[in-house]
């Protein structure tokens, strides 16, 4: 399998599929089409996959979700004490204090909650999955570059800390050792040493990248003023429309709720317009969002509305809430509408492999 | 035509000390100026100042005035000089915002909101004009100390400046690294009609196409004028510009090249020390040591021998194994052979920042004694020897590199150690700080101690060493006194190649009279 | 109309961190308020509501931050602890990040509540990069660490003037109880993304406030009160024991954020420009 080390698809249509695809495993809870996507994810890591250290770890990813969901299935099973269930066994139990909700531990363990803990567990490892593979074919570096100008400070910031990654790991190893030349591996305060010398080295360069930055024309502005008070003006209604939509949201008023949502999403995006506006920065070789690129997510963002239609038209459940060991209902229109999803997967340019 | 002017500038730091003391000087476009000076007598911050980064940045309080291409810093802020003055510091790991060097160049022409098609031509000339094309897609952490200066370079040129001024660009390479360094500079300066002020410590590399030299000190201008009318009472100048000081010589020679016609006639006497081999209670005897890194070995099948009072000094290009060979011996990388240890072992890393924490000198000293339990009377002993004791309440990290070094050597030697084994100890130094250094191995290894010295520096091989190794590809290629192994040697030290066989100033017999301090 | 504008420049910051705690604490409590009888299913997409929410107010408050531009020297110090509290993150993934948080605690202490946010954010953001956890749940994690951050900048403006084992003393506590009230909040995540399994502790969307409170509690001792329990207290442990030493040398480069500087034309004649 040929790895690429540029990613061939714009991280912005990686995005929209991601979102798509969560959107698929919330709506579409049957195991069965979860597991599709969980699949179709792992197609996509397998394909398009940037041969760094997140994309081999994607399987380490999964793993670790699979364990922490495990978990909570044997916590559920455990906790999970429902009449007229059927029991599998029992364990002994004991009661928490009532400080701590008065729970019942252990008892009855029953088929139904561990089923339906189980398929639920599905999906929160398939968001996980989803999102792993999003990191895995995606370079962080094109997406920082695509943060909007009206926020370089906090892009700066991070793009400064993920450049400082190798050289902290170094120091602390090169620390470590010194110390344990130094006092003869004594382990006594030494995480303590480690650290204050680390962060002293780390602020001394922040220092010095400091004057690098500044002898740089960081923060050189134009003649912005305009712009940038449009920009507070925005910032205003924004903050005001998302307070209230969560007041909306706490006392229960869908409507206004999305209403006020939908203000604040446009107020924050003029502020995040007219605020890069403000801003004279250029951006070198920014990656250009092909036509391909388009198309791509398109066709992804069409996986969560083929599945509402073919829902709606075909009647078939999209939940499955099992009671006992039985295979889950399958609807192949909704299974090809997930196949939507493979979009990507197949997007290989011939003059990129 | 004036490139930087300096009018009466004063400055102070923001927690009082008088940092400039009235500098008036003007650079002369497309001059390349040297500013000589000890650690602390304010060359940085004069650097600092040809930008505004000093006040601007550093805070403080300014008096006169920086003009620089017509722009006064008093109104510019160092963002507005960046297409006048392009600053390089001298911390290797501390240039870059993105982990690519490409897009690291391009961030000063970003942040000036030049048209993307201008910045994709000007990124592509500069990438061409240091010689990086090939490190354009790299991480920048993934580069050597030379290939990460050579790239701040660029960074710094990028917008076009006029200028350059550069805070020791070399002090953290290794030779070859800095080579390079230096001669993408002189290209600048020769090809690009670029002005260059910097502060340096390798005179021999530069002085020779400097223009200018200001010396320093207690931040005010003692001396300035052509490199050969300063050179001749500086500490830090070139061996043979000492050598031909001492002996009357005109003009001052700079490097060998210059010195050479100077030895035929007439022939200074020469009267070598005697050579001294050590042959007391032998402390460490290492035999066949190797250690391997995955298959690689960094280290094969070396004898080594400490006897009480030797020094030894291993030399070897980058990647030889004298790291490794010295951290083999303290016992802190697996390795196959054995050591037989009948002293503790003492080891000072490469980079001293690596062993500081604490918040004065003398707490940094006190915290190995406390740990190993060692005698508190030798944290004023070390002190001393290293010349330390003015800094002992001092911030390490307020130190100058070369001091740090010495805390470093300080804070590990307090723990009484027999043997000590120093990395690469000089790098970063200035001259009065390696003085210190050679004076406080030589007491070390004169009451019964033994260091081994990994370095680059011959001539501080050639200064206090009883033996040199030579290291290649981790096998011992030589091994024995230092006149035997330098002599005729490409690593031979300056006054070698001049004088034969003189290693030091003090083999010098006319000298033995009138002797400096 | 300028008049207008210029009236809304002035909007404290205060507001804003003010506003971040109140959205932030409505988008990840939509569980107790949601009310679906007879309409399973719907938490699906108050969940995907509840993402956006966060993510909004996590642009809005990164917004307001860059209202007072910070200078070079400060962007590249909060860069260096970013990456050092984003790799501090790998020692505890599945608490959600209490590794992260004395680093953060002690330096929003000494540099401020808008550096604790913008710190927050950045060394969240980092940490996905840096475990690969870029995901719907990140501006979650970014408002709660946020919150956590501002709180510590302004304990910080008050404790500066204590003596250094005091201050400690009192971060150390702060730290405590934030580990706590950081993993009662993160947990509310995915909890409701499991509510068929009808245990005694899944999310049910029919109960009523007091009772999904109960139920929430009750899951949250099960699953998490011991590991953040260890968490609180290692993190006040740790704040106490390197805290003299740490918020030492960040308050040593403090001064660089914010640098003052005087010109003067003669000893007599100063202009201050601040």
């Amino acid at each position: 399998m040929t790895k690429a080390t540029r990613p061939r698809l714009h991280a912005l249509c990686w995005l929209a599929w991601a979102l798509s695809a969560t959107v698929c495993v919330l709506v579409a809870r049957n195991a069965v089409y979860v597991v599709i996507v969980v699949l179709i994810a792992a197609l996509c890591v397998e394909m398009h996959g940037l041969g760094n250290a997140i994309s081999r770890a994607f399987p380490v990813f999964i793993g670790l979700a699979v364990i922490f969901a495990l978990m909570r299935v044997a916590l559920d099973a455990l906790t999970g004490h429902v009449d007229g269930n059927h029991a599998w066994f029992v364990t002994p139990s004991f009661d928490l204090p009532a400080i701590f909700g008065g729970l019942q531990l252990g008892g009855q363990i029953q088929r139904e909650v561990v089923l339906a803990s189980s398929a639920d567990a599905i999906v929160v490892v398939a968001i996980i999955a989803i999102f792993g593979a999003w990191n895995a074919v995606v370079s962080h570096h094109e997406l920082l570059q695509m943060i909007p100008r009206a926020f370089r400070e906090l892009g700066l910031v991070i793009a400064i800390a993920l450049t400082f990654v190798p050289s902290t790991v170094e120091a602390v190893r090169s620390v470590r050792e010194a110390d344990t030349a130094r006092t003869g591996g004594a382990r006594r305060g030494r995480a303590s040493r480690t650290f204050v010398s680390v962060l002293q080295t780390g602020l001394d360069r922040a220092l010095s990248l400091g004057d690098s930055l500044d002898s740089r024309g960081f923060g050189h502005h134009g003649n912005t003023d305009r712009a940038e008070r449009t920009a507070v003006s925005f910032l205003a209604i924004a903050l005001v429309a998302v307070g209230a939509t969560g007041a909306a949201l706490v006392s229960n008023a869908s409507r206004v709720a999305s209403l006020m949502l939908i203000i604040a999403t446009l107020a924050i995006g003029g502020a995040v317009i007219s605020g890069s506006r403000a801003a004279t920065r250029t951006r070198y070789r920014p990656r250009p969002f092909r036509k391909l690129d388009v198309i791509i997510a398109l066709v992804a963002t069409a996986a969560p509305v083929a599945l509402a239609i073919t829902a709606s038209i075909t009647g078939a459940a999209l939940t499955w809430i099992p009671r006992d060991f039985e295979m889950p209902e399958f609807n192949l229109a909704i299974g090809a509408s997930l196949l939507l999803l493979v979009a990507p997967a197949f997007a290989i340019r011939s003059d990129q492999i | 035509m004036t490139s930087i002017d300096f009018r009466s500038v004063s400055f102070s730091y923001p927690h009082g000390s008088q940092a400039l003391r009235d500098i008036t000087k003007s650079i002369s476009d497309g001059s390349v100026t040297l500013v000589l000076g000890e650690s602390g007598s304010g060359k940085s911050t004069m650097l600092r100042c040809a930008n505004g980064l000093v006040p601007h940045s550093s805070g403080g309080t300014f008096t006169g005035d920086v003009v620089v291409a017509g722009r006064s810093i008093r109104s510019h802020h160092p963002r507005d000089l960046t297409d006048v003055v392009g600053f390089v510091h001298q911390d290797p790991e501390a240039h870059f915002v993105v982990d690519h060097v490409e897009g690291d160049i391009a961030f000063a022409l970003e942040n000036l909101g030049m048209a993307p098609i201008a910045m994709r031509r000007r990124v592509e000339e500069v990438l061409d004009a240091l010689g990086i094309a090939h490190l354009r897609d790299r991480d920048p952490a993934t580069l050597s100390g030379g290939e990460k200066q050579r790239c701040a370079i660029a960074g710094a040129i990028a917008a076009a400046p006029t200028a350059l001024v550069l805070d020791e660009p070399t002090s953290q390479l290794d030779p070859q690294g800095a080579d390079d360094v230096i001669a993408a500079l002189v290209r600048l300066n020769h090809d690009l009609g670029c002005t260059i002020m910097m502060a340096e410590h390798r005179l021999e590399r530069v002085a020779t196409f400097a223009d200018l030299s200001i010396r320093l000190d207690a931040g005010a201008i003692v001396a300035s004028g052509e490199p050969r009318a300063i050179l001749g009472t500086y500490d830090g100048a070139p061996i043979v510009t000492q050598l031909g000081a001492v002996l009357g010589w005109h003009p001052l020679p700079l490097n060998v090249r210059e010195a050479k016609p100077f030895v035929a006639n007439p022939v200074p006497r020469v009267s070598p020390r005697d050579e001294h081999v050590p042959n007391g209670r032998v402390l460490l005897e290492a035999r066949d040591l190797t250690v391997t890194y995955n298959v690689r070995r960094a280290v094969a099948s070396v004898d080594i021998q400490l006897c009480e009072g030797s020094v030894i000094a291993v030399l070897g290009r980058n990647g030889a194994g004298k790291s490794t060979l010295l951290r083999s011996l303290a016992g802190l990388v697996r390795h196959s052979g054995s050591i037989e240890r009948n002293a503790r072992v003492g080891f000072v890393p490469q980079n001293p920042n690596d062993l500081l924490h604490a918040s004065t000198v003398r707490a940094e000293l006190a915290t190995t004694v406390r740990m190993l339990r060692s005698d508190q009377s030798l944290i004023d002993i070390w002190l001393e020897r290293l010349a330390l004791t003015s800094h002992s309440s001092r911030h390490p990290r307020d130190l100058s590199g070369g001091e740090r070094q010495r805390v470093a050597i300080a804070a590990v030697a307090v723990g009484g150690p027999e043997i000590l084994l120093l990395d690469e100890p000089t790098r970063g130094m200035d001259a009065r700080s390696r003085d210190a250094l050679v004076r406080a191995v030589e007491a070390h290894s004169a009451r019964g101690g033994a260091v081994v010295i990994a370095t680059h520096d011959v001539e501080l091989a050639a200064a206090c060493a009883t033996s040199v190794v030579v290291l290649a590809d981790g096998e011992k290629i030589a091994d024995g006194s230092p006149r035997d192994v330098l002599t005729g040697s490409m690593f031979a030290p300056p006054l070698l190649r001049v004088l034969p066989p003189a290693l030091t100033l003090r083999d010098l017999a006319d000298l033995h009279s009138s002797e400096k301090s | 109309m300028t008049s207008f504008l210029s009236s809304l420049r002035k909007i404290p910051p205060a507001v804003v961190y003010l506003a971040i705690p109140i959205v932030g604490t409505a988008a990840f409590s939509w569980p107790f308020w949601i009310d679906t009888k007879g309409n399973a299913g719907h938490s699906a997409d108050a969940w995907i509501w509840a993402a956006l929410v966060s993510a909004l107010a996590v642009g809005a408050v990164a917004l307001e931050l860059k209202r007072a531009s910070m200078t070079a020297a400060g962007i590249a110090i909060l860069g260096v602890l970013a990456s050092m509290t984003g790799l501090l993150r790998i020692v505890d993934l599945p608490g959600g990040g209490s590794g992260m948080f004395f680093l953060l605690i002690l330096a929003a202490a000494a540099l401020g509540p808008r550096c604790g946010v913008l710190l927050a954010f950045a060394a969240m953001a980092a940490g996905g990069v840096i475990t690969g956890g870029v995901g719907p749940w990140l501006p979650f994690q970014m408002l709660a660490l946020a919150v956590v951050g501002a709180f510590a900048g302004l304990l910080g403006n008050l404790t500066s003037h204590l003596r250094p084992r005091a201050e400690t003393m009192v971060l150390g506590f702060y730290g405590f109880i934030a580990a706590f009230a950081y993993g009662l909040v993160i947990n509310l995540w995915d909890w409701p993304l499991r509510e068929s399994s009808g245990s005694d502790i899944a999310f049910n969307s029919s109960l009523g406030f007091a009772d999904t409170v109960g139920t929430y509690w009750r899951f949250y001792t099960a699953t998490s009160l011991a590991w953040d329990g260890a968490g609180a207290i290692a993190n006040s442990i740790i704040i106490v024991s390197v805290g003299t030493p740490v918020l030492l040398a960040l308050r040593r480069v403090q001064h660089r954020i914010s640098p003052s500087v005087y010109f003067v034309e003669t000893t007599a004649d100063a202009t201050v420009t601040p």
